[in-house]
């Protein structure tokens, strides 16, 4: 069996996680979704020894206890982690913010978009870029 | 006795002769034409034997060579030669000192004796002058010696005869007068002719004043010369009297003191100026509505102004001879006393300021400029009261510190609010997002369970969500306008017409709408806010319009402030009742089933047009299209102090002479 798609969500909205895996559920059968709801587990299950590295980060910004930056920042500056590709998946739209992730190498920035429909559009297109075409040419 | 008998006797004829020539101290003798005596009286013969030792006869030689030097002989042949010539005369002849006689002076009478016409001997009567001779060389030296002194002195002499006022006057009181002795007419109503006029009556008074007085006399007067100009003299008299005690003659001197006169007048000119400068000074000083004081080396109140009364508010007379350093508020005194130190130094101390405890025991703050005179060791300092400047600045300090901490707190809160709007309306589009996008979900999953009017409320609910989603992002872009600190550069505004079109293009086409503008001018700016603001105008001239086609013009006019822009369409125009509401945010005219939108459009609009330095307003009435004013100044109020500045471009834009290297001139504007 082809090992699953691993995705760490880190966001601490409930609803938010709710609509992120209605919008992967089509492809459910092979994505692996992690959730933390805050920056400062997120950065430990990173940190530990025995962690299962994920493919894909989506990663908010606003969070409890550590935010969605200082994560950022940890995974951009961990030789071991700063391949993974992080999406910041967020409601912001602070030009500071968009500036702040672009400068820690973040690879995307998604303003969360208002309605079902687009929401669900975006992060399909997440999916297809960022694990079918990226995802495969690491590997190869 | 009769003469006649006398005469008979040629005898006694002869005796009587030579008794007669024999009774006189002078010589008598005769002397022919070779020069050999031929008669002498005893007087003579006494003498020549004095001077020779030899008792002269009838027929010796009188030129007696080897005794008389020969000068002296030589004048003696010259006068007999020249009584032989016929002459009859008096000569002085000067005797030198001959064998051991003193010199003397002889005068000597030379007649020719006739016989028949002729010359035949020469008779000789001499006689001895010397003592004469003598007071007279004395007097012409003496007569010398005072012509000198009168000169030395400038003191000239003169004599005036009462008794016909003839009057004498000295080389010197010629002198003095600079006058010619031939044209001075010798009397007191000549010499009065010189007086100055002025002086006249002063002058006979004390003449005739002198005239009963036995006392010397003396005046000062004027004179005036032939040549105009005026000397002063001094003139001092006696009057003598003959034995009927009737005055008869005035002697006394005139003395040229023109020179003094004009020293004393001088000094007199100059002591009353100094007089004049001390009094002026004085009146300056004790007008000065700031405290002079001259005070010693040791710190002593020497001499102070009128107005330390004002300043320290103790009297002259209170402040003189006390110790300046026992006003001054102890606190200040050691300042002061390194000040004044320095003061002493030479070193020129403006704007000194300490403060002074005055008598009703106030403080005063003064301002002292001070210096320093080596010489007399004095301090010279002007105290100024600044009390109420002290007081006025340590307002004005509080006053800009209130200010300050007023802008300071207003800036926080403008933050603060800034923050607040922006935060608001992005934490309440989280929960928003919730709900549109659950009930879009809840729609999806549960399509087939829910009836009609579960779909029509969930339609209702999702609505709803949108339009407060509109009215969050709005009201975020609203806030933004404000917030957001923006550089003005030179924009034309023809290029941001041109971009308006561009954005608008779909609404344009579809409605048909007719934009007519002119040239538009530049504008100091911001381009974004500016393009925002024509969109906005325009597409709300398209949007607000009736069944005809929409024509849309904008116009401009210019003052030496400001444009004026007009954007003019043939809409369905705005009630009078509504023409300044519509500027409100979120104000709606319309029910949005017939014109949609939010009601930020026009609030946006202002507010752009007042980050522009400019006002909007708007003329129309229902029915009758629309006039869009608003203008855009041209100048930029300084962040830094306020002042207004001509926007950099423009000055050279409003003269038609573009140069497009302004452009590039970008004005920060600070927030």
């Amino acid at each position: 069996m082809k090992k699953k798609i691993n995705i760490l969500l880190i966001e601490d909205n409930e609803g938010d996680v709710e609509l992120i895996k209605e919008a992967f559920s089509s492809d459910a059968a092979r994505l692996e979704i992690s959730v933390i709801d805050n920056g400062e587990d997120a950065l430990l299950s990173l940190k530990s020894k025995d962690r299962v590295l994920p493919d894909l980060i989506l990663l908010d910004i606003n969070l409890p206890k550590v935010d969605g930056r200082e994560v950022l920042h940890f995974v951009k500056n961990d030789d071991g982690l700063k391949k993974i590709p992080v999406v910041m998946l967020t409601t912001s739209s602070l030009q500071k913010d968009i500036e702040y992730s672009y400068n820690n190498y973040a690879n995307c920035y998604i303003v969360k978009p208002g309605n079902l429909p687009d929401f669900i559009r975006t992060l399909k297109s997440i999916e297809r870029f960022w694990l079918n075409c990226v995802t495969y040419l690491q590997n190869s | 006795m009769s003469g006649e008998t006398l005469l008979d006797n040629p005898l006694s004829l002869k005796a009587n002769y030579e008794a007669l020539i024999n009774g006189v101290d002078d010589l008598i003798w005769s002397v022919s034409n070779d020069f050999r005596l031929l008669t002498a009286n005893n007087a003579f013969v006494e003498a020549v034997k004095i001077y020779t030792g030899i008792t002269v006869k009838p027929g010796d030689n009188l030129i007696m060579r080897d005794i008389f030097p020969g000068d002296y002989l030589l004048s003696w042949e010259d006068a007999y030669h020249n009584a032989f010539k016929g002459g009859s005369f008096k000569k002085e002849l000067y005797t030198p000192s001959i064998s051991n006689r003193p010199e003397s002076w002889t005068e000597i009478n030379f007649n020719p004796i006739y016989k028949s016409g002729e010359i035949i001997a020469i008779a000789c009567c001499s006689r001895d002058i010397t003592e004469k001779k003598f007071k007279e060389e004395l007097l012409i030296k003496s007569e010398a010696r005072l012509a000198e002194l009168q000169a030395v002195a400038k003191l000239g002499s003169w004599e005036t005869d009462l008794l016909n006022y003839s009057v004498i006057w000295s080389a010197e009181t010629f002198r003095i007068f600079e006058l010619d002795r031939s044209r001075f007419k010798s009397s007191h109503p000549g010499f009065l002719e010189f007086v100055h006029p002025d002086d006249r009556a002063k002058v006979d008074k004390a003449f005739a004043d002198s005239l009963g007085s036995t006392a010397d006399n003396s005046i000062e007067h004027r004179i005036i010369l032939s040549n105009g100009s005026i000397k002063w003299v001094d003139e001092r008299w006696r009057i003598s009297r003959n034995d009927q005690n009737k005055p008869v003659r005035a002697i006394g001197t005139c003395q040229d003191i023109t020179e003094r006169k004009n020293a004393e007048e001088n000094l007199r000119a100059s002591s009353v100026a100094l007089q004049n400068t001390l009094n002026d000074l004085n009146k300056i000083m004790n007008s000065s509505l700031d405290a002079i004081c001259v005070v010693d080396v040791n710190g002593y109140f020497k001499k102070v102004s009128a107005a330390c009364e004002a300043v320290f508010g103790y009297k002259a007379e209170e402040l003189i001879g006390r110790l300046i350093f026992d006003f001054v508020y102890p606190e200040d005194r050691h300042k002061t006393k390194m000040s004044a130190e320095r003061v002493m130094t030479g070193d020129y101390t403006p704007n000194f300021t300490n403060r002074y405890v005055r008598k009703d025991g106030s403080l005063v703050y003064i301002e002292w400029s001070a210096s320093w005179d080596a010489n007399d060791k004095m301090r010279y300092g002007i105290a100024r009261d600044v009390t109420y400047r002290k007081i006025a600045e340590a307002h004005l300090t509080e006053l800009h510190e209130s200010i300050r901490r007023q802008s300071e707190k207003l800036l926080q809160s403008n933050e603060e609010l800034e923050r607040f709007a922006y935060v608001a309306s992005h934490d309440l589009q989280e929960p928003l997002r919730m709900v549109t996008s659950f009930l879009q979900l809840l729609k999806k999953k549960y399509d087939q369970q829910l009836d009609e009017t579960a779909q029509k409320y969930i339609n209702f609910a999702v609505d709803g969500a949108n339009r407060m989603k509109t009215l969050i992002l709005d009201l975020l872009e609203f806030s933004r306008i404000s917030s957001l600190a923006v550089d003005h550069t030179v924009i034309d505004l023809t290029e941001v017409v041109k971009k308006t079109r561009m954005v608008l293009k779909s609404v344009i086409d579809e409605s048909h709408a007719k934009i007519n503008v002119s040239v538009l001018p530049k504008v100091c700016g911001n381009e974004s806010q500016l393009l925002q603001l024509f969109q906005n105008l325009v597409s709300n001239a398209i949007k607000y319009r009736d069944l005809s086609i929409p024509e849309i013009e904008i116009t401009y006019s210019e003052t030496p402030q400001q444009w004026q822009f007009c954007v003019h369409d043939n809409g369905i125009g705005i009630d009078a009742d509504y023409h300044d509401k519509i500027f409100i945010i979120f104000q709606r005219l319309h029910n949005k089933k017939d014109y949609s939108g939010t009601g930020i459009g026009l609030a946006i609009c202002k507010k752009i047009v007042q980050l522009h330095g400019g006002n909007i307003w708007v003329e129309s009435s229902k029915g009758k299209g629309s006039k869009f004013y608003f203008t855009i100044s041209k100048f930029q109020t300084s962040a830094i102090d306020g002042s207004k500045l001509l926007c950099p471009g423009l000055a050279v834009d409003a003269t038609k002479n573009h140069n497009e290297k302004e452009d590039q001139y970008i004005i920060n504007r600070r927030q």
